[in-house]
C-alpha cells in the first residue's frame, strides 16, 4: 500500500520481498498438501506465511508473516474485518484486567476510517453490514455486493442466529463478488482457504496495489530479500541490509525507510537494527518495541444434524454475527463467531462425537451418513499477553546469516470467565448444549455436539495440530 | 502387509469398497518413499513388531490371521495393551496411529497421491464433483 502511494507520488521505491511471486501451479487444490493442513510434503514450500524452507533453513521462521507478493494473502481466507471504534481505547474500556498489556490507541477510528475506506476500494472487498447493528460507521458503501447465502446459511445458522436475538449478516470478504478491478469474480469453488485462487479472484496486495506501483516505473520489487537491519547514522534511518536467497549480504540504501512486515516482522526488523543509539534495537530504549503484541483465540464447535446442511458450493464461510463482540457492561469483549469454509471428507475424518470409535467399520459408516450433516460455527476470539508480554528474537542455527526467530515471551491471558470461554457457555453456546438447542430447527432433532474445545490459552489445538 | 491393518481402519462394506480398494496402500508407500523417507526406519520397526506380536499370538503373521482377529490384536495395539516384549523398538499405540492417519488419508484424501481410487470415497460421501468449477485438476 505504501509502495503504491509513493511510486504514485513519483518517488522511486525498492520494495524488498521475502518470498516469491506466486504461481498457481504450487497449489494443486490437494487439502493434503495447502497452507493449512500439513499432511504430506512439500508442506514446507507452500506454508506463504511461515516460510519454512527445508533446502533453505535460514528462512524458518515460526511466526505468520506478512509479505507484498508471496505472503498469507495469496492463501488466506480473505476475510475483512475493521476495527470497531472500541477496539481503539480497550484500556479505557477494560481496565479491570490487570497486569494486561492493553493499551489505547493513540490515534481513533474516525480518523483511519478514510484508509479503511480507500484500502477497501483500492484492493476490493464485498461486503454488506446493513443487518449488523455493531458494524463500525462507513461512509461508502463496500465496492463490491456481498456474497450470496448459501444453503447451511439460509436452512440452518440464519434462522437460528436470528432466533438468539443475534443479527447474522454477510462476512466482508477480500474477494471479487462480481468482476472488479479487471479480474475475474470468484468461482465459488471448494477449495479456497489454504490454496491460491486459480482464477485470480482473490484480493490481496500481490494482485492489486503492487501492480500499480510497477506500472507506475517507480517501484522494483526485489524478491527473495530478507531484510535484517535497517541501517542507522545517528537518528537517521539511511538504507536496508538484506540477504538474497543465497545468503549473499546486500546493501539499499535509502532516503525513507518503511518497516510494513506486519506487527511480529516489523517488530523483530526493529529488534534486529541495533546501532550506538539503539543498543537493544531502533525505537527499542524503551524496551517497548514488540510488547503488547495481540492475537486471538479460535473457538466454536461442530454440530451434527439429521439431514444434509452442507452448503452446495463452495468456499463457505459467509454468515458471521458480532453480538458478542463488545459488552463493557458485563466485562466482556470476545469476537467475532463465523460459518465455516468448506471441508473435504478428509477433514472431518476427525470430528466424531465423544468416545466414539475412530477407525473401523462404524467410523467408515457415520463418515458417509454424516459427512454433509455436520457444520460448523467458528469465531476469532481476543486473546491478550499480560505480565511482561512481548517478542524476544533468538538466533537460528549457526550459518552466519543465522536467521533471527521471534518467539513469544510473557504469559498469555484470557479474559478469564469471560471472552472466548463465554461464546462456548451459556448465551453465546450457538451450537446448541446443555439446556439449549438454539441452533437447531425446533422441529428438527436437536444437533448432536460433536466437539467443544476448550480455547487453549496458548494455541488453538485442531485435530491434534497446532493452527 | 500394512494392507491389512489399512482395510481394518477402514473396511469395506456393502455398498463401498476400503482401504484395499481404495489402493491405500499406494499412498502410504507414497507417503514413506516419496515425501518421508526419514520415516522408513520406523516404519520397517513397526511392521516387524506386528509380526513378532502377531506370531507370538496367533502363531502366523498380520496377513495370514482372520479378519476378527486382526480387529482384536489392533484394537490392543490401539490401546497399548500387546506383550510389551515385542514393541522395544518402537511403541505400539504411536504405530497404530501412524496406520490409522496415514489410512485415512489415503482413502479421504485426494486421488493424486496414490489413494482413494476412482475418487471412491467422495462419491462415498456426495461430494459433488469437480471441486473447481471450469476444471479439474487433478
Amino acid at each position: 500500500m505504501v509502495a503504491k502511494q509513493l511510486a504514485t507520488a513519483g518517488i522511486k521505491c525498492v520494495v524488498l520481498e521475502r518470498g516469491q511471486w506466486p504461481d498457481y501451479e504450487d497449489s494443486p487444490n490437494d487439502e493434503l498438501i495447502n497452507q493449512r493442513t500439513h499432511a504430506i510434503r512439500p508442506l514446507h514450500y507452500m506454508d506463504r506465511r511461515k516460510f519454512v524452507n527445508p533446502d533453505k533453513p535460514w528462512l524458518t521462521d515460526p511466526f505468520l508473516n506478512a509479505a507484498c507478493v508471496e505472503s498469507g494473502t495469496v492463501t488466506y481466507g480473505a476475510m475483512a474485518w475493521r476495527f470497531m471504534p472500541q477496539d481503539f481505547k480497550l484500556h479505557t474500556l477494560y481496565p479491570h484486567i490487570s497486569g494486561s498489556a492493553l493499551a489505547d490507541w493513540p490515534i481513533t477510528y474516525d480518523e483511519l476510517e478514510p484508509f479503511y475506506e480507500q484500502a477497501e476500494y483500492e484492493i476490493g472487498v464485498a461486503g454488506d453490514q446493513r443487518d449488523n447493528p455493531y458494524a463500525p460507521p462507513r461512509k461508502k458503501d463496500f465496492p463490491m455486493p456481498a456474497f450470496e447465502y448459501n444453503r447451511e446459511d439460509k436452512d440452518v445458522l440464519i434462522p437460528a442466529i436470528k432466533r438468539m436475538g443475534f443479527h447474522p449478516y454477510p462476512i466482508p470478504m477480500l474477494r471479487n463478488s462480481v468482476r472488479y478491478n479487471g479480474r475475474a469474480a470468484c468461482l465459488r469453488n471448494h477449495t479456497c482457504c489454504g490454496y491460491i485462487c486459480p482464477c485470480d479472484a482473490k484480493n490481496g496486495t500481490q494482485n492489486t496495489v503492487i501492480p500499480v506501483a510497477m506500472k507506475t516505473g517507480n517501484c522494483e520489487i526485489r524478491t527473495g530479500a530478507i531484510a535484517v537491519q535497517i541501517a542507522m547514522q545517528g537518528r537517521l534511518a539511511v538504507g536496508v541490509r538484506y540477504y538474497d536467497l543465497e545468503q549473499r549480504l546486500h546493501y539499499q540504501p535509502a532516503s525513507i525507510v518503511v518497516s510494513a512486515a506486519g506487527s511480529s516482522g516489523s517488530a523483530k526488523l526493529l529488534l534486529m537494527s541495533k546501532s550506538d543509539m539503539f543498543p537493544n534495537g531502533l525505537g527499542n530504549n524503551s524496551d517497548m518495541v514488540g510488547r503488547c503484541v495481540n492475537s486471538h483465540h479460535y473457538t466454536g464447535a461442530f454440530g451434527l444434524f439429521d439431514r444434509d446442511v452442507s452448503a452446495e458450493q463452495g468456499p463457505g464461510a459467509t454468515v458471521a454475527f458480532s453480538d458478542l463482540n463488545h459488552i463493557p457492561e458485563k466485562k466482556i469483549f470476545t469476537g467475532v463467531l463465523c460459518s465455516e469454509f468448506y471441508a473435504l471428507p478428509w477433514m472431518r475424518t476427525q470430528i466424531r462425537p465423544p468416545k466414539s470409535p475412530m477407525w473401523g467399520a462404524e467410523h467408515k459408516r457415520f463418515q458417509r451418513e454424516n459427512y454433509r450433516r455436520i457444520l460448523r460455527l467458528f469465531g476469532r476470539c481476543r486473546r491478550f499477553r499480560c505480565t511482561k508480554p512481548g517478542l524476544c528474537c533468538i538466533r537460528r542455527g549457526r550459518t552466519p546469516l543465522a536467521y533471527r526467530c521471534l518467539l513469544p515471551r510473557g504469559q498469555t491471558s484470557f479474559d478469564g470467565g469471560t471472552g472466548a470461554h463465554y461464546v462456548q457457555r451459556g448465551r453465546g453456546r450457538p451450537e446448541g448444549g446443555r439446556g439449549k438447542t438454539d441452533m437447531a430447527d425446533k422441529r428438527q432433532a436437536k444437533p448432536q455436539i460433536l466437539q467443544r474445545r476448550r480455547p487453549a490459552p496458548v494455541v488453538f489445538l485442531q485435530n491434534g495440530r497446532r493452527s | 502387509m500394512l494392507d491389512r491393518p489399512s482395510e481394518q481402519i477402514i473396511p469395506a462394506d456393502d455398498q463401498w469398497g476400503g482401504a484395499t480398494d481404495a489402493e491405500v496402500i499406494n499412498y502410504i508407500e507414497n507417503w514413506v518413499g516419496k515425501y518421508y523417507p526419514e520415516m522408513s526406519p520406523i516404519y520397517k520397526r513397526g511392521i516387524a513388531a506386528v509380526q513378532k506380536a502377531s506370531n507370538r499370538l496367533y502363531s502366523k503373521n498380520f496377513q495370514d490371521v482372520e479378519f476378527a482377529a486382526q480387529t482384536e490384536f489392533l484394537k490392543k495395539m490401539e490401546a497399548g495393551l500387546l506383550d510389551g516384549q515385542d514393541w522395544t523398538e518402537i511403541a505400539q499405540k504411536y504405530f497404530f496411529e501412524e496406520i490409522r492417519v496415514r489410512s485415512m488419508q489415503g482413502f479421504y484424501g485426494p486421488p493424486r497421491h496414490g489413494g482413494n481410487k476412482n475418487y471412491m470415497s467422495y462419491k462415498m460421501c456426495g461430494l459433488e464433483m469437480p471441486h473447481l468449477l471450469g476444471q479439474n485438476r487433478y
